[in-house]
């Protein structure tokens, strides 16, 4: 868990699986969290330094639903690629869809603390704004 | 919501509100999920609701909460009046099952070679967030092969002999799948896992045979006390998961056009006879076959481990899904009727003489395989004549912790010197990963089988005990 009353993440139970909550001032820092908080449940990345960047582009959609494929292609550059996000931005592109910049780092360099996320389910999943900024959660199938 | 017992193993929810079918949970009252925040048994009601379901919604005494269907949901749908298809009633690991080799020697001969058959193994199973595969060749030519072929052709690339098609639920390969409902997404999460481990509860697991309840039937299996065996339970690794994410969002996005309501998105589904049923059982066909493919390989891998180690061969007993959706023909109310029977963390029991057993098996049943908790026993039934629920059985022990209590209650060093002066070799990727799947988060298999034996659901015949592990 990140200890920042402004931003941060938090892994919850969920019977054989796990929730990732996270929160931020803006929707697009709580969504880079929302990865940060994926990518921690499974691996450990301290250490290491990042010498690749990947961007890429969520198209327009609900708030809910840019929220799983946002997690949803990070879970496939693991299966496919093999890397995982170190640093993570996300911006507001034109059209209301989302740009995300990461800086990743092999995942065979990782220290695996977790299994491994397979899917995000749409199984209690949120993300609005609330009184301090924004929160999301979803729920991961390991 | 009122559950009452119908028997001390057979407890109904009555149906009201949206339930078409009353809800059947086959459990002690011990086994019952009641906790607080536990809603396995709102899920079997909800399940009730579905367009087109018949007889009830079932549970298996392994019964826990997971995404739409409980895990242990079994229900079945009427192909033939509007009845629905589901993602949700098949789970995200599609075709997620267990096989087990039998070998040629029993654990006394096996004595002294422990050590060097699991590290012969270890080197061959890839696992976790490894990016390595027993496959690692596997085109995209051969994984379309693999999606409509199954097992089959992993057989014919040489990674198997005949026997183990006869003896894997339908010969290694479920028709009709359609790889062309298969996303290029997960296709290219499949390409490079074809043979692979995965990680979560998924295992390879070195048994010997403990003691035999049945003594007929497992002689007829092949199984004796002593008799060593390997289990490996695995799926259909990302493959499977995207084509549930992508059919599920679809689904989803079409509920309107069928004029269908679901209490949980999770179980968002359509008309078996639609497109959008057409195209999920297409793909998720294409997904067990992969699953089948997926085992067959890590198959081969056990194979050659146990040859470096010098100690003999094996041969398949039975290869089970315990997630999916098949058509099947089923009595209902007198009446033959054609279901969509989906089975989420529950088998397929079918009785003796059923025609789609293979010949050595058929006058015993259907071997059910029940892989308990790590580091605790597991277990063969026998499919019985007239089992209820659609001959179908229980597929594990069933969570009773979450990963986070279960991370609270135990240290995964500790948990591996307790399993290693018990005498069982674990060979896992990460010590968090195995304190969650210690067993005290799981529920008592020999319970859960014993339940399975009062209610009629199947047989038990041999239980079996771990010597190694390997887990991701």
């Amino acid at each position: 868990m990140e200890h920042n009353s402004q931003r941060g993440f938090r892994i919850l139970p969920h019977t054989a699986d796990l929730i990732v909550s996270a929160w931020a001032p803006t929707r697009e820092e709580c969504l880079a969290q929302a990865i940060i908080g994926l990518v921690a449940s499974c691996a450990e990345l301290r250490g290491l330094t990042s010498r690749q960047t990947i961007t890429f582009r969520i198209d327009p959609a609900e708030d809910t639903e840019q929220l799983v494929r946002a997690l949803d292609e990070v879970i496939y550059q693991l299966d496919v690629w093999h890397v995982l996000p170190q640093e993570v931005t996300v911006t507001r592109a034109a059209g209301g869809g989302l740009t995300v910049a990461e800086q990743v780092v092999p995942a065979s360099r990782a220290r695996a603390v977790g299994p491994v996320p397979k899917a995000i389910t749409r199984h209690l999943l949120s993300f609005a704004p609330d009184g301090l900024g924004w929160t999301c959660s979803c729920t991961v199938d390991v | 919501m009122q559950i009452t017992p119908e028997t001390p193993y057979r407890w109904r929810i009555e149906p009201e509100g949206g339930m078409r079918v009353p809800g059947i949970v086959f459990a002690t009252r011990q086994l019952l999920p009641v906790d607080p925040g536990d809603q396995a048994l709102t899920q079997v009601a909800n399940v009730a609701t579905l367009p087109g379901i018949v007889e009830a919604s079932y549970a298996m005494p392994d019964i826990h909460w997971g995404y739409g269907f409980p895990i242990g949901g079994v229900a079945a749908t009427d192909a033939d009046a509007d009845g629905i298809v589901s993602p949700g009633g098949v789970g995200f690991d599609i075709s997620c099952g267990v096989r087990l080799l039998v070998a040629d020697l029993d654990r006394n001969q096996l004595a002294g070679r422990i050590d060097r058959l699991m590290d012969a193994a270890d080197r061959r199973i890839p696992r976790g967030m490894s990016a390595s595969a027993v496959w690692r060749a596997a085109a995209r030519t051969d994984l379309d092969r693999i999606l409509r072929e199954g097992s089959r052709y992993a057989v014919d690339r040489g990674f198997g002999v005949p026997g183990d098609l006869s003896h894997c639920e339908d010969d290694g390969a479920v028709p009709d799948a359609d790889p062309a409902t298969v996303s290029a997404r997960a296709l290219d999460r499949g390409l490079g896992q074809v043979g692979s481990l995965g990680s979560g509860n998924h295992f390879w697991e070195l048994q010997a045979v403990d003691v035999v309840p049945d003594e007929r039937i497992a002689a007829a299996y092949g199984l004796a006390p002593g008799v060593v065996c390997v289990m490996i339970h695995c799926g259909s690794r990302g493959l499977g998961h995207q084509i549930c994410t992508d059919h599920v969002g679809a689904m989803l996005a079409s509920l309107a056009k069928y004029h269908i309501q679901v209490p949980d998105p999770q179980l968002a589904c359509a008309p078996i006879d639609s497109p959008h049923g057409r195209a999920y059982l297409g793909a998720m066909a294409a997904a067990a076959n992969y699953a089948r493919a997926n085992r067959q390989l890590l198959t081969h891998a056990t194979r050659q481990a146990f040859a470096e180690a010098g100690v003999g061969d094996l041969r398949l007993l039975y290869d089970v899904s315990h997630n999916l959706a098949k058509l099947e023909t089923h009595l209902v109310d007198g009446t033959t009727r054609r279901l969509c029977v989906h089975r989420k963390g529950a088998t397929r029991a079918f009785g003796p003489g059923h025609p789609d057993l293979p010949e050595p098996l058929r006058p015993h049943g259907q071997p059910v395989l029940v892989p308990g908790s790590m580091g605790s026993a597991s277990w063969v039934l026998a499919g019985v004549t007239g089992g209820p629920a659609f001959a179908s059985a229980c597929h594990g022990a069933g969570r009773v912790l979450s990963r986070h209590a279960a991370l609270r209650r135990v240290q995964g060093r500790q948990l591996l010197h307790d399993l290693g002066d018990a005498g069982i070799a674990v060979h896992g990727s990460s010590l968090r990963g195995l304190a969650e799947e210690a067993p005290l988060a799981y529920k008592d298999v020999d319970q859960v089988v014993e339940v399975c034996r009062q209610a009629g659901l199947a047989q038990p015949v041999a239980r079996l005990v771990p010597l190694g592990v390997i887990k991701g």
